[in-house]
């Protein structure tokens, strides 16, 4: 894009990104349907602004339609998109390549699917900078090597030549970072840019992303559903709902004196520091918490684990020796990051694996000596449930909700016929699902919906110990905040004692009086929750607590 | 607002109204695969002439008012003939596709949700048999089982069986590790049951698209069979064996013998592919409005 | 193209290939009892299948079931079996008296070369009616193809043999009459490979050479029909699946150019699962080999074992089957190998 004296000196001060009143639209099987009505933002040259929404609420559909990459079945329905001065609504492909790249670069989720499988990653930096500047191959490899360099790789000579499916997620995350940021562009846009990684991997990229904006006086649009994120990051926040911009500011007002009432439902709900259950979601919405029952230390233990462990041949054990105790009625959290084993212990603990070595001790009872296959016909069945993270996955797509529900109660309760009827009615008040929805499919219910039938299907046979993989990672901020209100009121009504699998920290800190940390396999720290968050004692523990962004960064000064 | 129901869910039968009408295609082929059916069953009545009998007209004349589609070699009635001889062809090519389908779709789960080394070396088996010239195998099984109609069926089932093994299987695997496989366990079901209660009806929906693609390739795999010799033979009528008969004379210029079975062949293997096609839509619940 | 170090990446890659040459053992081995108990089955005494003519003498008979081994147990038939193949003994043919490994050497090229020039033909068209199809979806074109295609995987291979052979014999008179490869009052020249078009390109023979490319272009069309349409579908669903990909979407979003995008980034992604059929796909050839050479009297080993077929001749059908399945180990063994070399995700070990 050639601009001449004037137009720079001007360019400088414009802002890069200019959106004035977008709408778009989406055809599909019923028509045509607004995704966003009419928005408008600005962003300033060296700016970080976060666009924070929930699903649904616009915010990639707006960025992609402003760097002309939106689906085909969607088209601008309305308004202007100016990038760097330059009008680009109705740009064609052949007007927007000299920009993109070279103005405005996009980075995606899922970085190793956003990455040529087959080309290694030198290449594809090389061949970014060869769109836009005219240097021989040479010099485009050893520029790509600088940038990998810049990404901190550990070993960029060599790992040019590298494969997306050889390089680690956070790594094929900083390698397409070198792609977006080859030719120094002059705003990026970040898509959830750490979606799918570990905490601590989060940081690393984020940093590291946020050093380089800075360094080059890049401007970024940062999009995220993690307020926390936001915050920490970004010099500026909107806030998106339902496809229209609600709120603008700066990220200290927007989350300590929030005006929309959507705005205050999502800082509620986001879980922070000092948080109890009760202060997620405004006070009246949901039914009151009964009390607390009162912990019951000592023997005799409802689950006793000693010694478990399970190797699946890959070389590292995936459960290496893992010993806790539970009591009736205690929540117990389990922390770790991926492959540290905690999904292998929920499994092991519900006995949908067989364990290599060690004790399962139920109720005085060993578990482990019956095997996964005929567990299923032991009359500890239904004493030990599983609530799963992902509602999608976890509901047989045949099923209506009324059939999800009823499955364990016919099976492992023997109900039939009218006490089937009843039972299940029973089960979906005590989960706050709608009656008129039970004959529905599980595509046709929302995500909370969904997750309430996979807890109902749990809860049904008042097990006496429910495992927690992850119940809410799945979900959206305020739909986690009714769900977390949901499952602690069921476990203080029906005394069930919990195991809460999680990678959230400040999930597990509002919802566990104890917490285990789990790393590679073994328990690194256990401790009482409030002790492990003030006081760690392990190195992991301690890293891992400080790569979670909170809000509490913005109390204070 | 996190409990904002979704609009109120159509009816089964609405939304398969609906598609249909999205995709006239698929209505037509499956109406043609109807309209086959119909013919086969009803073909005494419709037909006009006897297959078998000589003299419904001159030998070798081409189609007329009286011959709609002409006559053979040795005066038979080739409209009778066609007429007759869908229903041999669908009946082939039904049994046979129904037989390895039942068959193939149980291995295929049980193959699919044990994994390990029993799904490799099925996966292996499979493999072999699908890239081998199943013609050939075809030719090798008749030659060796003898030359008949039944025979013809089991060979067809045989050199089906993989394409079922292999679509359940992939299906099953897939799907094994969802968490509503282990809900099923949580709930009290066995392994055997986690499988034929809960994977296979799961499964359903891609196992019959699948049964009609192959019902039109079953049906092209037995009239080449009959084509080279193997399996029904003349006088039955058969689409294959009307075609052998008229291979000699297309090279004076007698069209009808051959175009005729082959138009026949062509039209119903293309309803029963569209009809597939079709069916996929429909049944993936997701497409559903 | 790996970042391993060359002499390790060649050890590696040695080792690989032998690997999946013993993984292609056990098909081969499975092929050979699958034939050695189908021609146990078949009724009448095992030694009439293989001697030289139905009129042969006891004494014949008996040599040939002693070398056979049948009055042994099953298991050593078994083994005699494998010697005989191990000296490529497949018996003797009673249809023409001669060993049948002798022709079916003999009759192979021609398999080959109709083969080969139908997949040839076939991947010519339809590899790029795939990708421009999935360049402009919705466009008539796209539209035609797939009609097209869903047309040509319903014709049959002998209904569209003869009916070309109506049209362009018959009707148009353009094509020579269908009767084999070579007219018959031509000489054939010297046998190098056995491929005539090549054969007479090297001895320098034009008339011929034009001769037998006029015979060979109708079954090669035939052949080429029928594989056309599921190479062109699932072209196009490749390309289609590649280009709506979030990698394709990362290329445009840094700006490279068209072209790039296209064939570097798209294409060579989405001929990936194309090679990988074409393994399919050419046994599938073979198979409809048979029949072609019916429609076309074309001399060759479909034809051959065919003929051997219908006359109650079960040897040169059992060496048919086998030659199949080899020439299939082989072609799926070099297919698996190139995938290995062109998709970096997949190793050879």
């Amino acid at each position: 894009m050639k601009m001449s004296p004037q137009m720079q000196a001007d360019s400088a001060l414009r802002p890069i990104l200019e959106i004035e009143d977008l709408r778009i639209a989406f055809s599909g099987r019923g028509g045509e349907s607004e995704a966003v009505k009419g928005v408008s933002l600005s962003v300033a040259p060296g700016e970080v602004l976060g666009l924070v929404g929930e699903s649904g609420s616009g915010k990639t559909v707006t960025m992609l339609a402003a760097a002309g990459l939106l689906e085909r079945n969607g088209r601008i329905a309305g308004g202007r998109v100016r990038i760097a001065g330059q009008d680009v609504t109705r740009a064609s492909r052949g007007m927007l390549r000299p920009i993109r790249g070279a103005v405005v670069s996009m980075i995606f989720q899922n970085p190793r699917a956003a990455l040529n499988p087959i080309r290694s990653v030198g290449d594809q930096i090389a061949d970014a900078i060869r769109a836009h500047e005219r240097v021989s191959k040479a010099q485009a490899q050893a520029r790509a090597v600088a940038l990998l360099t810049a990404v901190n790789f550990p070993r960029p000579e060599a790992q040019a030549r590298a494969y997306p499916h050889e390089l680690s997620g956070g790594m094929c995350q900083r390698a397409m970072i070198a792609v977006a940021l080859a030719c120094n562009p002059r705003l990026l846009i970040a898509d959830e840019p750490t979606t799918g990684l570990d905490p601590t991997t989060q940081k690393s990229v984020m940093d590291l992303l946020a050093g380089l904006i800075a360094d080059r006086g890049m401007a970024m649009v940062l999009i995220t559903h993690d307020l926390a994120m936001a915050a920490q990051y970004c010099a500026r926040v909107a806030v998106m709902e339902q496809g229209a911009l609600v709120e603008t500011g700066l990220p200290r007002r927007i989350f300590l004196a929030p005006r929309h009432p959507y705005t205050q439902r999502l800082v509620a709900a986001s879980p922070t520091r000092g948080a109890r259950i009760e202060d997620l979601v405004p006070p009246g919405t949901l039914p009151a918490l009964p009390a607390a029952p009162a912990p019951r230390l000592g023997r005799p233990h409802l689950l006793e684990v000693i010694g478990l462990q399970k190797d699946f041949g890959g070389g590292a054990k995936a459960v290496d020796g893992v010993s806790f105790t539970l009591n009736a009625g205690q929540s117990l959290g389990l922390v770790g990051e991926s492959g540290s084993g905690k999904s292998t212990t929920s499994r092991l603990v519900c006995r949908l694996l067989d364990a290599d070595a060690g004790a399962i001790v139920f109720d005085g009872q060993d578990l482990a000596a019956t095997s996964e296959r005929d567990f299923h016909r032991s009359p500890r069945r239904s004493d030990i449930q599983l609530v799963f993270q992902d509602p999608t996955d976890s509901l047989n797509p045949r099923f209506t909700a009324r059939e999800c529900i009823a499955d364990p109660l016919r099976r492992l309760g023997g109900l039939r016929g009218r006490a089937l009827e009843a039972a299940v009615r029973e089960t979906a008040d005590l989960v706050s699902f709608p009656q008129a929805l039970l004959d529905r499919l599980p595509h046709q219910l929302s995500g909370g919906q969904k997750a309430r039938v996979g807890i109902g299907r749990a809860v049904c046979l008042r097990p006496k110990l429910m495992v927690l993989d992850e119940p809410t990672a799945a979900l959206d901020v305020s739909v986690q905040a009714v769900v977390l209100h949901l499952l602690e009121r069921l476990r203080r009504e029906l005394g069930m004692a919990y195991l809460f699998v999680s990678h959230d920290l400040n999930v597990v800190r509002m919802m566990c009086a104890d917490t285990l940390v789990m790393k590679s396999g073994r328990i690194v720290e256990a401790a009482p929750t409030e002790t492990l968050f003030t006081a760690p004692e392990h190195p992991y523990t301690r890293s891992l607590l400080a790569a979670v962004p909170s809000l509490d960064a913005l109390q204070g000064d | 607002m996190s409990l904002q129901s979704a609009p109120r869910a159509p009816s089964r039968l609405g939304s398969a109204v609906w598609v249909l009408r999205q995709n006239p295609v698929t209505l037509i082929a499956l109406v043609g695969a109807a309209l086959l059916a119909c013919i086969a069953i009803f073909a005494p009545w419709i037909a006009p002439f006897d297959p078998l009998a000589s003299g419904a007209g001159p030998a070798l004349s081409p189609p007329s008012a009286t011959n709609w589609a002409g006559t053979d070699q040795i005066g038979r009635d080739v409209f009778s003939r066609l007429v007759w001889a869908s229903r041999l062809d669908l009946a082939i090519a039904l049994a046979a596709v129904a037989v390895s389908g039942a068959v193939g779709a149980v291995i295929g789960a049980f193959s699919g949700y044990a994994g390990g080394r029993l799904d490799r070396v099925v996966g292996r088996i499979v493999d072999v048999m699908m890239a081998f010239p199943l013609f050939v195998l075809a030719m090798a099984l008749v030659a060796a089982m003898g030359n008949s109609a039944v025979n013809i069926v089991i060979a067809t089932a045989i050199i089906n069986l993989p394409f079922y093994i292999r679509v359940v299987r992939a299906e099953v695997n897939a799907r094994r590790g969802a968490g509503w496989v282990e809900a099923a366990r949580l709930a009290g079901a066995s392994h055997s049951q986690a499988v034929l209660r809960f994977l296979l009806p799961n499964v359903l929906p891609i196992l019959a698209v699948q049964l009609s693609l192959n019902l039109g390739w079953a049906i092209i795999n037995a009239a080449g069979l009959s084509f080279i010799g193997l399996g029904v033979q003349p006088p039955t009528p058969e689409w294959g064996i009307m075609v052998a008969e008229g291979a000699t004379y297309i090279t004076s210029g007698k069209w009808w013998l051959v175009a005729f079975p082959g138009l026949a062949l062509t039209l119903s293997v293309l309803c029963f592919n569209l009809a597939g096609d079709g069916l996929r839509d429909l049944l993936d619940p997701r497409t559903r409005p | 193209m790996r970042a391993a170090s060359g002499s390790g990446a060649a050890l590696a890659a040695v080792k690989g290939v032998g690997g999946r040459l013993l993984s292609a053992l056990p098909a081969l081995f499975g092929v050979l009892a699958l034939t050695f108990i189908l021609m146990r089955v078949l009724p009448g005494d095992p030694a009439s299948f293989f001697v030289s003519s139905p009129t042969a003498g006891e004494a014949e008979l008996a040599i040939v079931r002693q070398r056979m081994g049948l009055d042994h147990p099953l298991p050593m038939q078994f083994l005699y079996y494998l010697r005989d193949l191990a000296t490529g003994d497949l018996g003797t043919a009673m249809t023409t008296g001669r060993p049948v490994a002798d022709d079916l050497v003999e009759r192979l090229p021609a398999s080959l070369e109709l083969t080969l020039a139908g997949l040839l033909l076939a991947v010519a068209v339809a590899v790029p009616a795939g990708v421009l199809a999935a360049l402009r979806p919705g466009s008539v074109f796209d539209h035609g193809v797939r009609v097209l295609c869903s047309a040509g995987v319903s014709l049959p291979t002998f209904v569209s043999g003869l009916l070309l052979i109506y049209v362009f014999y018959y009707w148009l008179g353009w094509a020579p009459d269908p009767t084999g490869r070579l007219d018959i009052f031509a000489f054939p020249p010297e046998t190098v490979t056995g491929f005539l078009l090549i054969d007479c390109l090297l001895a320098g023979d034009w008339e011929t050479w034009w001769s037998s490319l006029s015979r060979l272009i109708l079954p090669a069309c035939t052949m080429a029909l029928f594989t056309i349409a599921p190479l062109a579908r699932i072209t196009r669903g490749s390309m289609l699946a590649v280009l709506t990909s979030d990698f394709v979407r990362t290329a445009e979003a840094v700006g490279l150019p068209r072209r790039k995008v296209v064939v570097t980034y798209a294409l060579r992604n989405a001929l990936i699962p194309v090679v990988t059929i074409s393994g399919t796909i050419f046994s599938t050839m073979l198979g409809a080999n048979v029949l072609v050479e019916k429609v076309f009297s074309w001399p060759g080993v479909g034809r051959y074992a065919l003929d051997a077929l219908m006359a109650s001749d079960y040897a040169p059908v059992q060496g048919f089957v086998l030659l199949m399945a080899t020439i299939f180990v082989f072609v799926n063994l070099a297919v698996d190998l190139l995938y290995a070399v062109i998709d970096p995700r997949v190793s050879l070990s």
